[in-house]
């Protein structure tokens, strides 16, 4: 597993056009989910921003390889680099947690929560949302069935 | 597939295949196996009410998403914002200046097919003004080039009046009733006769020659009025007003030769003498 780098102070390179609509479009296009995604990870508001900042400081080296591959959605990857970084992270320190979401996320192990996200929030099949996290199927599924059962008993309203 | 759901419990296989059996994908062996675990006791309410979990779930994510400064932060990483500013600053001011001549372009446009309306009501409904006949200018000169080649430039060169009389008569196209002169001094022999077309009039010509010196008489008569001639020195005989003009070729007596029609006599006379010829000429 790579490290993540820290925020470079200024773009160190010069990106054409196409590449900058690739950026904003297929990319930034999915921040939202990606930080949900980080949220759930982390737990924390805070660090889930700088999550998704690093994730995509770690992507925009291999822009041109994702521009390439057309017919590839960009979330995985996305979705495989953060979780990649939330490995590298040091302990997060979770706050108090007060809300219902919260409290049901964090009721549940990070892999059991982030399966359920990644497969009913982000929409990834779950052989998909397996490759983005490295496990085989029967252990998302694993995972997966753990977490519904908590959200089905759960008194999220 | 069948080696994932051979490898999970029951409860892992049923849990985690709630939203393909909602989604209709579930077929063969997987399928009879969900519908088995549903049917046991306690089961049968959970998918719809995982349909339901979930779409809470989504929704309480929903409020959870990146405020616009931290998205700016994210397109940051590609593109300087000051450049990327600069430039949609360009593109505003390339769309302004392209709107700007679209919208003067649009308004010629509009002011050049207003006029072309204009142009064409006006071209279509106003009286247009065509050539005009100068019967002082263009006959002084018809008379000096007839004067120069008279065989040449006469219709009927003959010296009987009536056989000139009867070519006027039956001339065609003419659209008013051309006149001669009754009586001339004998001296003035009738020489011939032609009708000029200057499109916008039709002029009849008759040519007189005095016997003794073969000098050229001139009558014309056309389509107008004595009004429509500029005023000048005129006198009255038997109710009838001669208008006379001189040049440094001619002399010219013009008057009224009946309704509608002009009669010039133009030669080297006196305008007293022609004025005479022609109201001898003229008498009822």
């Amino acid at each position: 597993m790579e490290a993540c780098v820290s925020a470079p102070a200024k773009i160190q390179q010069v990106y054409n056009e196409s590449f900058i609509n690739f950026f904003d479009e297929q990319l930034v296009g999915h921040a939202d989910t990606v930080y949900r995604m980080a949220y759930t990870l982390t737990l924390s508001l805070d660090s889930s921003f700088q999550l998704v900042k690093e994730t995509y400081q770690r992507i925009v080296p291999n822009l041109a390889s994702m521009q390439n591959a057309v017919d590839q959605n960009s979330l995985p990857t996305l979705l495989t680099t953060l979780w990649q970084c939330f490995g590298q992270l040091d302990q997060v320190k979770t706050p108090e947690i007060s809300s219902p979401l919260g409290k049901i996320l964090r009721s549940l192990p990070v892999d059991a929560r982030a399966a359920l996200v990644a497969v009913d929030v982000a929409g990834l099949g779950p052989a998909e949302a397996a490759r983005v996290f490295g496990w085989s199927e029967s252990d998302l599924r694993q995972k997966l069935a753990g977490a519904r059962r908590v959200l089905l008993t759960s008194n999220l309203s | 597939m069948a080696t994932t759901a051979d490898a999970l419990s029951n409860e892992d296989f049923f849990y985690s295949y709630l939203a393909e059996y909602l989604d209709g994908e579930l077929s063969g062996p997987a399928a009879q196996r969900f519908d088995e675990i549903l049917k046991s006791a306690g089961k049968a309410a959970i998918p719809e009410h995982f349909r339901a979990m979930r779409g809470r779930l989504q929704l309480a994510l929903q409020s959870h998403y990146l405020k616009e400064d931290e998205t700016q932060v994210l397109r940051a990483l590609v593109q300087d914002p000051e450049v990327k500013m600069t430039q949609e600053n360009i593109r505003i001011e390339q769309i302004g200046r392209g709107e700007w001549v679209s919208t003067w372009l649009r308004r010629i446009a509009l002011i050049v097919v207003l006029f072309a309306v204009i142009g064409g009501l006006a071209w279509k409904f106003l009286p247009r003004s065509g050539p005009v006949f100068k019967p002082l200018e263009y006959l002084g000169y018809e008379a000096l080039a007839m004067e120069e080649d008279t065989q040449g430039r006469l219709d009927l060169p003959t010296t009987d009046i009536k056989e000139i009389r009867q070519y006027l008569g039956n001339y065609p196209g003419l659209e008013y009733k051309p006149r001669t002169l009754k009586t001339v001094p004998e001296r003035w022999q009738p020489r011939g006769v032609s009708v000029i077309d200057y499109d916008v009039a039709k002029v009849a010509a008759v040519v007189y020659t005095n016997v003794e010196n073969k000098e050229k008489l001139f009558h014309f008569s056309f389509i107008g009025n004595l009004s429509d001639l500029p005023s000048a020195e005129s006198s009255t005989m038997n109710g009838i007003k001669f208008q006379t003009y001189g040049s440094d070729q001619f002399n010219l007596v013009a008057w009224q030769h009946g309704y509608g029609v002009v009669s010039l006599l133009v030669g080297r006379r006196s305008t007293a003498e022609l004025f005479e010829i022609a109201a001898q000429g003229t008498r009822e």
